[in-house]
């Protein structure tokens, strides 16, 4: 597996008439973690289905190594989890986890790969449940199962925890920085969370919003491996500070 | 259709049985009464205002028709369920692979697809006489009467229900590469089955409908006919007996198809979750 990076330049987006991205670049370097964090509406979902090659932008281009992003998705490198689980109803979640692994031509429907990463999501004993008897926090975890399973080069995440209690979150949190650490995949994450996008990233994205734009590049160099404990450090605090006020000055000025 | 449906139908244990029978009889009994209620009134009045039998028959009149013409309405019944099947059959290849084609193919769907629609103002009841002329007295009219009439809601709800597929599922299929046939076949179709059977329970009254309208246009036997060859001998009495029989043999085929439907949702609950 070759890990690329994703390259966008001149990005913008409309549905109609309703501008929601303009005139956006952002570099996310192979093998980093990268976050998007921005108030609801400014577009991060739409920019990350714009990374991953599956939604064209009105203009602009995506790269991702050195060829156009959709090539990346013929090559099955990319591992999307949408901020709706979006499961098959009548799979089971070990049936949901192997059908896209199946169909990129990963592997056979039911091998190991499939019940580790419903393990790795702390899942493995409800694999055989239909989606309907799952919690909202569960039927996630399958979708983020389901991109793992898939082993992509780049994984692509939308607020893939903000179903889950703060416990989960944490301890999801750092599976998934351990899983970025093994295997040196190229993540971008979207998030609403200040202190997951500091926990997590080498660089957060902030996003303003009208239109959807990049207002800040911030990069957190704190050690890593991060753990949970580094949540009250003051360097910890001081990143989340800034991002904070990021956030919430340029919106004020706006209204 | 309910959200906590359970994984598993429960085995049938002794006392579901009868307690859901008590359940059916509970509902089924008013109807009956009045049912009986307005057959005695019917016989009563008859009688009482001395209508003339070809005008209408009594009860006891259509009674002793069938028991008298038992054979007879059993050959035509069989031959009107023939009928009714087959083009019932022919409906459904004909209203699922329009359906399929529509919903894949975009200039179809733009081509076709309105046309198909528009089609649904000619009355196709008058249809059945050109029918006739084209394909004579044979199966054959009948059949094709059956598909024009029956073809349609099966393919108007069997597109309704492809075309309900989660947007962010079809996102992930397409972020693997998947091919328009591969989900078409791994998500769409599945997703419309449920729709498929509401448009096969319209279809299977229509097709009653349709062969007994193309026994009237021209045809030797069957219950449409036997309706039709009574009439001009202003035999009442064997018109009402060939009406019952092609009542029952609608309700029949109707049950017929919601039973097959039952058995699908029993057997596959969990795609009958899909459109929740
Ligand atoms: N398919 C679409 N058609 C029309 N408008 C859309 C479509 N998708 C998104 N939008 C609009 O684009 C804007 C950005 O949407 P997007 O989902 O990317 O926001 P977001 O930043 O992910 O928000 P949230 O944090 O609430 O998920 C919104 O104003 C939304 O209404
Ligand atoms: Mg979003």
């Amino acid at each position: 597996m070759t890990v690329s990076g994703i390259s966008a330049r001149g990005i913008g987006m409309a549905f109609g008439s309703t501008v929601v991205l303009d005139q956006l670049d952002i570099d996310v370097p192979a093998g980093s973690f990268v976050t998007l964090l921005g108030p609801s509406g400014c577009g991060k979902s739409t920019l990350l289905k714009i990374l991953g090659g599956i939604l064209t932008p009105t203009v602009g281009e995506v790269m991702i190594g050195d060829a156009p992003a959709r090539q990346a998705v013929a090559a099955k490198q990319i591992g999307l989890v949408l901020q709706r689980p979006a499961l098959v109803p009548w799979k089971t979640a070990r049936e949901n986890v192997a059908m896209l692994r199946s169909i990129a031509g990963k592997g056979k429907a039911r091998d190991q790969a499939v019940d580790d990463a419903l393990d790795l999501v702390g899942l493995a004993h409800a694999a055989d449940r239909y989606p309907h008897q799952l919690s909202g926090g569960m039927a996630q975890r399958v979708s983020i199962a389901r991109a793992l399973a898939m082993d992509p080069a780049i994984l692509l995440m939308d607020e893939p925890f903000g179903a889950l209690d703060a416990i989960t979150r944490d301890s999801m949190n750092e599976t998934l920085a351990s899983i970025w650490a093994a295997t040196g995949k190229t993540i971008v994450f979207v998030t609403h969370s200040i202190g997951e996008a500091v926990f997590l990233s080498d660089t957060v994205n902030v996003m303003g919003v009208n239109p959807g734009r990049i207002i800040d590049r911030m990069t957190i160099d704190i050690d890593r491996p991060r753990r949970a404990d580094l949540l009250d450090s003051a360097e910890f605090t001081g990143y989340s500070t800034r991002l904070r006020e990021q956030l919430v000055v340029p919106q004020q000025a706006g209204v | 259709m309910t959200a906590t449906a359970p994984a598993r139908p429960a085995p049938l244990t002794s006392s579901a049985p009868t307690s859901s029978w008590r359940l059916r009889w509970s509902k089924l009994w008013p109807p009956l009464l009045v049912a009986v209620i307005v057959v005695v009134a019917w016989e009563l009045a008859v009688d009482v205002f001395d209508v003339s039998s070809y005008i209408i028959a009594t009860p006891s009149e259509i009674a002793a028709e069938i028991v008298a013409n038992w054979q007879l309405l059993l050959t035509n019944t069989w031959v009107t369920t023939q009928e009714v099947v087959y083009g019932f059959l022919i409906s459904i290849v004909v209203g699922v692979a329009l359906a399929l084609a529509v919903v894949r193919f975009r200039f179809l769907d733009r081509a076709i697809y309105p046309l198909i629609v528009l089609f649904q103002v000619v009355p196709k009841v008058a249809l059945a006489p050109i029918f006739i002329l084209w394909f004579g007295y044979s199966m054959t009219p009948k059949l094709v009467l059956i598909v024009v009439i029956a073809f349609f809601p099966i393919t108007l709800n069997m597109v309704l229900g492809l075309r309900r597929t989660d947007e962010d599922l079809l996102l992930l299929m397409n972020s693997v590469g998947s091919s328009k046939n591969e989900i078409l076949a791994r998500i769409q179709v599945p997703t419309s089955l449920p729709y498929l059977f509401a448009g096969l329970r319209i279809a299977i009254t229509l097709a009653v409908i349709g062969a007994v309208v193309a026994e009237f246009a021209g045809s030797q036997n069957g219950l449409g006919h036997q309706i039709q060859f009574a009439s001009t001998q202003l035999d009442t009495a064997q018109m009402f007996a060939a009406l019952i029989f092609v009542s029952v043999l609608g309700l029949v085929l109707y049950y017929l198809v919601g039973f097959v439907e039952y058995l699908f949702k029993r057997r596959f609950p969990h795609l009958a979750l899909a459109d929740v």
